[in-house]
């Protein structure tokens, strides 16, 4: 099962699009899932999503049109409880400690979230945390040099491979990170 | 293994002896079953004296359709196609190293990148070929494309619902598309490998039912080559060597093949351009058109010529799925036993698909474009396989293969009317209604009946614009439709006559050689005067005017209207249909035949009647000298439109 996370898009407000190598790795036929963390921003991006994979779930971030957006969410692959949330409402933020929280009202085994446009992959406590980054690398108030990345996981039964993409000069550099839960 | 193999057939000698022996032992209960197990048993031992002697033989049998009741077909298909060698001795090492093969397949082409452990290079959304995940995915649409297909096969056979036939069908075209990169799958495949599959396992059940009876005492050669356990790996041996030889009929020519994956890809495309790339098989079905079909019946050849219809149309379909659509499954198989007895250059297609046109010849020349391509495209399913086959098996080679008896009586007037003019005037008896057909001989047959057919062409497509009018406004009432029934007696009239005619002129050159012969006995001419009574019987007098257009029924019309449409209507429409019995039959026995609808109507076709009986009087003279023009203005011109230009002429 493979399921495709991304987020902090800000098309059309930070940036044009997804970067040209990264569209065309996303083909439809291949993705099961779609978890976005939020700053989608606009429908047309939304409707981009769908054309890749027909289940799309989407966290309000700040910057999203559509109000109707939950703040948190929590969906169910295989046998993994994944909790989603845009992060903005976490501080300080990416603080593991504060998104540790969340973990635990949610009692989620993997937690997602955006929010600081760094992509960040990690255990704590036993829980698996993911940050795919901005796709497009929109660039936030701290930082303008972001680098453009998401990620992919390939749910097993038990085992979570987590491919990581990111746009390194113009080259698309893949990672994989592996997690099992006991 | 291969000492195991030798160790079965030294065994194999004495096991019948025993087995009677042990049937008798058990007594009468158990002697039916015995004896089927025997007969079983006995099949096998003469399967295998037969490739120790003449394999030859096998091939005959085959042609001859003599592996209808064998349990033994795939075992003969194996053989005939060259997958097992006669040498039934190295069977088993044989079979095993087909069965090891086929076991790699798995274990190469189904990769889940899931589950195996990769190099760090791949990763799921990876486009490059050597990718296992994007094989992974490209196998997946493969699969969805085949297994779409694999469900829909021969939608009435109950076998091929069963799941474990579909998966290994959809896992045997995998396999194969996988191993031929450049043929990849396509539609058509899984039917012929529909057949193949039944026959495999069929011959497997029945062995699995005859171990059963027999307890303990069956071959093991025998038990090892038809193990059930290896449907889909032999099947697949015997598929991947069958398409070897139709690959032809499906290849496009313009497809560069790619290593690796994007098979899905390389599948859609085909669809769109398909009339422009299928060169191959469109080039063979030019050759079967200009050199086999051509040559045997030019009739035909001129008339699908005229026609505009191509042989690709149906054609493409017929070799592609070798007749699977045309004939049902058990006579399908019969047709198979031929075309792989054959050779491997697969000729008996070619003169199959010709022996399939002629044999329906007299349906299509006597039928127009849109009913001709309806019998090609669904080819009617009453035509007997063995007469087609035999017709086949004596055209591709006439001096092995004789013809069949009670095949097609070709109606090739052209050829032989030079010779029965100068027979038919003499020999023709002198009845009354012999005076015209004495007449009728050679080209005036031949241009009546090529009348006739076009008649019969015009009124099959009104019947077919009736039908559908009909089944628009209202379905219940289409089949009491005056309109239909009037239609059809026509159609069964035409038939009579041409069948009245052709008989009357077998008959004249019968009496004729009869004649020759002093010792004339005289049973012989009382037979003559027989048949000939049978031709006057055939000579149907139409109590009820069949041939004008609208029945003596009285239409719901105004009174003024009425008449008008009997002024306007009656004499135009009437005259396509008054001519041509005045043509077909002699003109005396067709008035007759006719009632008076009305004074109008009457006058009319008197006139016409006399103008005709002119007409053809001059005819019978001019046809002898230049048939060429007569003949080219029935077949250009509208027959209708014919008699009214000529009758001013004819009355002045």
């Amino acid at each position: 099962m493979l399921v495709l996370v991304l987020g902090d898009l800000h098309i059309p407000h930070r940036c044009s699009s997804l970067p040209a190598k990264f569209k065309k790795l996303l083909v439809p036929g291949r993705i099961h899932h779609i978890l976005a963390t939020g700053n989608i921003c606009t429908k047309e991006s939304y409707d981009y999503l769908k054309s890749l994979a027909n289940d799309v779930h989407i966290v309000r971030g700040d910057f999203d049109e559509n109000l109707s957006y939950p703040e948190q969410k929590v969906v169910t692959v295989g046998q993994f409880r994944i909790g989603l949330c845009h992060g903005h409402q976490v501080v300080p933020r990416g603080d593991p400690e504060a998104l540790a929280l969340i973990q635990r009202q949610l009692d989620v085994d993997i937690l997602i979230t955006g929010h600081t446009y760094k992509f960040e992959a990690y255990e704590h406590g036993n829980k698996f945390y993911i940050n795919p980054g901005s796709a497009t690398g929109a660039f936030n108030p701290l930082d303008t040099n972001v680098v453009p990345s998401f990620v992919l996981m390939d749910i097993q039964s038990t085992t979570v491979v987590t491919y990581v993409y990111q746009l390194i000069g113009d080259e698309v550099k893949v990672e994989r990170i592996e997690y099992k839960k006991i | 293994m291969t000492v195991r193999g030798i160790e079965a057939i030294t065994l194999n000698g004495s096991v019948p002896k025993e087995s009677v022996n042990l049937s008798d032992a058990r007594g009468i209960p158990e002697a039916g079953a015995m004896n089927s197990v025997e007969r079983y048993r006995q099949e096998w031992t003469q399967l295998l004296s037969t490739l120790d002697g003449e394999p030859e033989t096998l091939r005959r049998a085959a042609f001859a359709g003599d592996l209808k009741m064998s349990k033994f077909r795939s075992i003969h298909w194996a053989l005939l196609l060259r997958v097992l060698t006669s040498e039934h001795r190295s069977w088993i090492s044989q079979r095993l190293q087909q069965r090891v093969r086929y076991d790699k397949f798995r274990a190469d082409y189904v990769r889940n990148p899931h589950q195996i452990a990769l190099d760090c290079n791949d990763d799921p959304l990876s486009q490059e070929t050597q990718s296992v995940w994007n094989q992974y995915f490209s196998d997946q649409e493969l699969f969805a494309v085949i297994r779409q297909d694999v469900v829909r096969t021969f939608p009435g056979v109950d076998f091929f619902r069963k799941p474990l036939v579909q998966n290994a069908m959809v896992n045997i075209l995998f396999y194969y598309a996988r191993e031929h990169p450049y043929m990849c799958y396509r539609q058509g495949m899984h039917e012929i490998l529909a057949p193949i599959i039944f026959v495999v396992y069929s011959d497997h059940q029945s062995l699995l039912h005859f171990s059963e009876l027999a307890k303990t005492d069956i071959n093991p050669t025998l038990l090892d080559v038809l193990d059930p356990a290896y449907l889909e790996a032999d099947t697949y041996s015997l598929f991947s060597r069958l398409m070897a030889s139709v690959e032809s009929y499906y290849r496009v020519s313009n497809l560069v093949s790619t290593p690796g994956g994007h098979i899905e890809q390389r599948n859609e495309s085909p669809g769109e351009n398909e009339p422009q790339t299928e060169a191959e098989v469109i080039s063979q079905l030019n050759f079967i058109r200009d050199k086999i079909l051509a040559k045997q019946d030019q009739h035909l050849h001129h008339y699908l010529q005229k026609m505009e219809i191509p042989l690709h149309i149906f054609g493409i379909r017929w070799l592609r799925l070798l007749f699977g659509r045309e004939f049902m499954l058990l006579d399908l198989l019969l047709l198979w036993d031929a075309i792989f007895a054959d050779s491997d250059r697969f000729d008996l297609p070619n003169y199959i698909l010709v022996a399939m046109l002629v044999h329906i010849r007299d349906k299509l020349l006597l039928s127009d474009y849109t009913t001709s391509l309806t019998y090609l495209m669904r080819y009617p399913g009453n035509v007997d396989v063995h007469l087609v086959l035999r017709h086949a098996l004596f055209m591709l080679n006439p001096k092995e293969f004789d013809y069949p008896a009670n095949a097609f009586t070709c109606v090739s007037f052209a050829n032989h009317s030079t010779g029965k003019e100068a027979i038919a005037p003499a020999a023709r008896p002198r009845t009354l209604s012999e005076t015209s057909s004495v007449a009728t001989t050679g080209s005036q047959i031949d241009r009546q009946i090529t009348y006739m057919q076009e008649r019969n062409a015009a009124d099959s497509s009104a019947l077919a614009k009736l039908q559908d009018s009909h089944r628009v406004a209202m379905d219940g009432y289409l089949e009491n439709s005056p309109e239909l029934l009037r239609l059809e007696l026509k159609n069964a009239q035409t038939v009579i006559k041409i069948a009245r005619s052709k008989l009357q002129t077998y008959l004249g050159s019968v009496r004729h050689h009869v004649a020759k012969q002093a010792n004339a006995n005289e049973e012989l001419g009382r037979t003559l005067d027989n048949i000939e009574e049978l031709c006057s019987f055939l000579d149907v007098k139409f109590m009820f005017p069949l041939h004008a257009r609208s029945a003596p029924i009285d239409q719901a019309l105004e009174a003024n209207e009425q008449k008008q449409m009997n002024n306007s209507s009656r004499p135009k429409k009437a005259s396509p249909t008054a001519s041509p019995t005045t043509k077909a039959a002699p003109p005396t026995t067709a008035t007759g035949g006719y009632e008076m609808p009305e004074n109008a109507f009457m006058h009319s076709s008197m006139r016409r009647l006399l103008g005709e009986l002119r007409e053809i009087e001059l005819s019978t003279i001019t046809s002898d000298e230049k048939p060429g023009s007569d003949s080219a203005s029935t077949v250009n011109g509208l027959p209708a439109a014919e008699p009214q230009q000529r009758h001013p002429n004819a009355l002045s």
